[in-house]
């Protein structure tokens, strides 16, 4: 089950009640989300609940041993604790491994001892992916370095620590949260206000009308059927299908993203921001601090800067650490060749665009008339148009079954494969129109009209929502759709 | 401080109460125009014929897709022209195929016949008739048998199905198909909820492509092919390709195991190829409903069966067919059930032994 779902009609509102209805005690309310959390859970597969609640376990009490031998001084307590994370680690990250990656690497080296002419005996069966495992490990393995790191004390409740490995809203897909975000709000109490409701409802629909309408509408419409059938088509349904496919992956998304924030906020608690207008980035870092926040900001915090910051080869070295942590974000999306090159295209992106910064910062340094050259609206427009470019061509890898298919699709884009016309049904560009509209609201130029609404009398902001619902009642493709990010 | 408090807290709920109402009056409205432009119809679905079945002890029991509706229809023509010594129950299943039928038979409608009473004595004795109504669709596979076919999630399993399957394969998008069809039907007075996910959006522009296609029809038709509107064009090219599907192996298993069911129940058996519309037939199209009626007849032919081939009834045109191009219209149906009892299935007016006024009557008064 997920939040799109349609068993999400009686889970969600029964789950709210009941969570309001009790009294208002943190133990009570904890445990209350947690049972709903694990029936969440055990909805998609029972069995696999027992791994999720089993390093919970593990990393519970590592988290208290570690935060425990902080205290003690003296290398051998060092070394226990540095036991101790490695196990914490080695038990989260090979679970991962072993689920995501096991058949990846087993393929891979059939391939490769095939080219060497060898043949490999060795037959791996793909596991069954656990739902959220590639959000829950990176959650928890943050945790475990933070109390290593010192930065968090470790948590004292075993409730507080399974809901915050379990927490049903985030678990499928995220946004990926701190220790220091999710559990003092889980160590108090949560009171019911009227505000909270409503604004979580709000973020809830928006999150829905992007997931469920314009998503599966621009992906069935304009995405799907040029990928499955590519050389039939010609070029310009090729360009349309990857910008329809950008669309289609920021509504799918954010647009989870929105109902795990709104329905988290309706429980009263707060989610970080995942997506932030990715759209109107200028730079790649720029994109890269909109769009998927919550993991990148989890990327340069645990993989980046311990890299470029501490005693060993990497420190200093940007590039290769830039070039790793995006192999590492690429892998992270899938245990394919195709995200491993979508990776390496990021890292290069981003080596590019930190020495272009870097060259362009000299330059600046000899001729002053280049600063206002670089904050011209044509500058603007040009690096807009250039990250924009470059991270949708970038998405050819990432949407692709395989490399052939990924080179295929690119040589699509630059010469007529075939002659068939990508006709774009209503729907889908009703959807487009959407997501161009969702994101100009947040101009500064139309704030007005924003204020404009929320003046309006409740009688009619009511009229206008219930026309929405609507509006997505019938036009949100019922039953079809996948969820792209919950396959990561 | 409290007061103020609680005051605060008070205009906020008459302020969410407005919105709500906005809300509710916006949803409601559209819901009632949709009512009143097109008034929703009853469909005759398993439920109902298990509600049927279990209050009555039929003497004709019918299986078949939702065709079925069709025969239920003829069922109560024929309970009048036999004052009501006659009963006939169909369950129509939507979607048909013969295995997801089959599984119908075997699962909802056998448990309810082999009910017995406090003594021990079997509650239902009458059955004689078992009618089996199908078009070359139901035995055809295209993209091979899914484990478990969503019409019979949906139309035919019961809370504990559902739950049995849950907990053996978690929720999924297989078992999701029984609470989807379980709230529509259960907020069936809506007809925004009957139109989940319908995309009027996107017919009301197909209606003016429609349209203005059909305007310059006339002077394409000059030049080129006559105009043939998708769904119509649709259905043709289905039939048309339909040849190599015929009795996929896991449908003829399925048929294998209700000519078994017949045989061990003592039951005559038919199987009844339900009429087409006609236009949807091209030349090439009755090559695939030929070479289906006469993989059946030989079929019942072999085992001793009833096949009765309905395909292209005389009496049935094309208008007397819905706008879907499949199901028959209720002047159709009137036809279909006339026709019917007059010449193909006229046998099971003898059923059961009739009243001397009825026998010798075509309808009863």
């Amino acid at each position: 089950m997920s939040l799109v779902d349609i068993e999400s009609i009686f889970f969600v509102p029964l789950a709210l009640l009941v969570y309001w209805l009790l009294p208002a005690r943190r133990a009570a309310q904890n445990a209350w989300l947690l049972a709903c959390s694990y029936v969440f859970y055990a909805s998609w597969n029972i069995e696999l609940l027992g791994l999720l609640i089993a390093g919970t376990l593990v990393d519970f009490a590592v988290g208290r041993y570690l935060a425990n031998a902080a205290s003690r001084v003296g290398p051998t307590s060092a070394r226990y604790r540095r036991l101790a994370l490695f196990c914490s680690l080695g038990l989260s990250l090979g679970a991962l491994a072993y689920f995501k990656y096991k058949g990846f690497f087993s393929d891979s080296l059939s391939e490769f001892l095939a080219v060497l002419k060898l043949q490999s005996s060795v037959v791996v069966e793909k596991a069954l992916l656990p739902l959220g495992i590639s959000f829950y490990t990176l959650q928890r393995v943050g945790y475990i370095l933070d109390v290593y790191w010192g930065r968090h004390p470790g948590c004292r409740s075993l409730l507080d620590f399974a809901l915050f490995t379990s927490y049903f809203p985030q678990i499928t897909a995220g946004p990926i949260s701190r220790a220091a975000e999710l559990l003092p709000q889980f160590g108090r109490s949560r009171r019911c206000s009227m505000d909270l409701l409503t604004k979580g409802a709000k973020a809830f629909l928006l999150g829905y009308a992007l997931k469920a309408w314009a998503a599966e509408s621009i992906g069935q419409q304009v995405v799907d059927p040029v990928f499955a059938a590519g050389t039939s088509y010609d070029t310009i349904s090729h360009w349309l299908a990857i910008f329809g496919y950008a669309a289609q992956v920021f509504c799918d998304f954010a647009g989870y993203s929105l109902m795990a924030i709104g329905l988290s906020q309706s429980f009263g608690i707060a989610l970080p921001q995942n997506f932030n207008f990715p759209f109107f980035s200028r730079s790649l870092p720029e994109l890269w601090q909109r769009w998927h926040i919550s993991l990148n900001r989890w990327l340069f915090d645990y993989i980046f800067t311990p890299l470029t910051t501490g005693s060993g080869w990497f420190r200093g070295r940007l590039d290769i650490s830039l070039l790793l942590t995006f192999l590492a974000s690429g892998l992270w999306h899938g245990a394919n060749w195709t995200f491993v090159l979508w990776g390496v295209m990021q890292g290069l992106g981003m080596v590019l665009q930190r020495n272009w910064d870097e060259r362009y910062r000299g330059w600046c340094r000899s001729n002053r008339s280049l600063v206002s050259v670089r904050r011209s609206a044509g500058y603007g427009m040009a690096a807009w148009a250039l990250t924009l470019l470059f991270f949708v061509l970038s998405l050819v890898p990432f949407r692709s079954p395989d490399i052939h298919s990924a080179a295929a699709f690119f040589s699509g884009l630059g010469s007529t494969g075939g002659l068939n016309s990508l006709s774009i049904g209503i729907n889908a560009a009703f959807a487009f129109a959407f997501v161009i509209a969702y994101h100009l609201m947040q101009l500064p130029r139309f704030m007005a009209w924003r204020q404009r609404f929320a003046e309006l009398p409740g009688f009619m902001r009511g009229f206008i929502y219930g026309s929405a619902v609507v509006f997505l009642l019938l036009q949100a493709p019922q039953g079809r759709g996948v969820f792209i990010y919950q396959q990561f | 401080m409290m007061k103020s408090a609680s005051l605060r807290g008070s205009k906020s709920a008459a302020r969410l109460v407005v919105f709500l109402a906005g809300a509710l009056t916006a949803i409601a409205l559209v819901d009632s125009a949709a009512n009143l432009t097109s008034p929703k119809r009853f469909r005759r679905e398993i439920e109902d014929a298990i509600v049927d079945l279990r209050a009555s002890d039929p003497d004709i029991l019918v299986i078949s897709s939702s065709h079925g509706r069709s025969f239920h229809v003829l069922g109560q023509e024929l309970a009048k022209r036999t004052h009501g010594q006659a009963t006939l129950v169909a369950f129509p299943l939507e979607a048909g195929k013969m295995r997801a039928m089959e599984w119908v038979l075997r699962n909802r409608a056998v448990p309810i016949l082999d009910e017995r009473d406090s003594s021990g004595n079997r509650k239902r004795t009458r059955l004689r008739q078992l009618l089996f109504g199908i078009t070359w669709w139901d035995s055809c596979r295209r993209w091979g048998a899914p484990p478990v076919d969503p019409n019979v999630v949906s139309r035919a399993w019961t809370l504990t199905d559902y739950l049995q399957d849950v907990a053996a394969h978690g929720v999924n998008e297989s078992n999701r198909n029984f609470i989807r069809y379980k709230l529509q039907r259960a907020l069936r007075f809506s007809r925004l909820v009957q139109s989940l996910g319908n995309d009027p959006l996107q017919k009301v522009a197909d209606r003016i492509t429609a349209i203005s296609a059909s305007m310059s029809a006339p002077r394409l038709h000059e030049f080129r092919t006559p105009f043939v509107p998708q769904a119509l064009a649709k259905w043709r090219e289905d039939i048309e390709t339909g040849q190599s599907c015929l009795y996929s192996p896991s449908e003829l298993e399925a048929l294998e195991r209700m000519e078994a069911f017949a045989r061990e129940r003592k039951l005559d058996f038919t199987v009844v190829l339900f009429p087409l519309m006609p236009q949807t037939i091209t030349p090439i199209g009755q090559k695939t409903l030929d070479r289906f009626a006469e993989l059946t007849r030989r079929r019942g032919h072999d085992l001793g069966y009833r096949v009765v081939d309905m395909t292209r009834l005389p009496v049935l045109t094309d208008d007397d067919f819905m706008s879907d191009m499949d199901h028959v219209s209720e002047v159709g149906n009137a036809k279909y059930t006339e026709w019917a009892l007059q010449h193909e299935l006229g046998f099971l007016l003898d059923t059961v032994p009739l009243p001397p006024r009825a026998a010798s009557g075509q309808g009863a008064p």
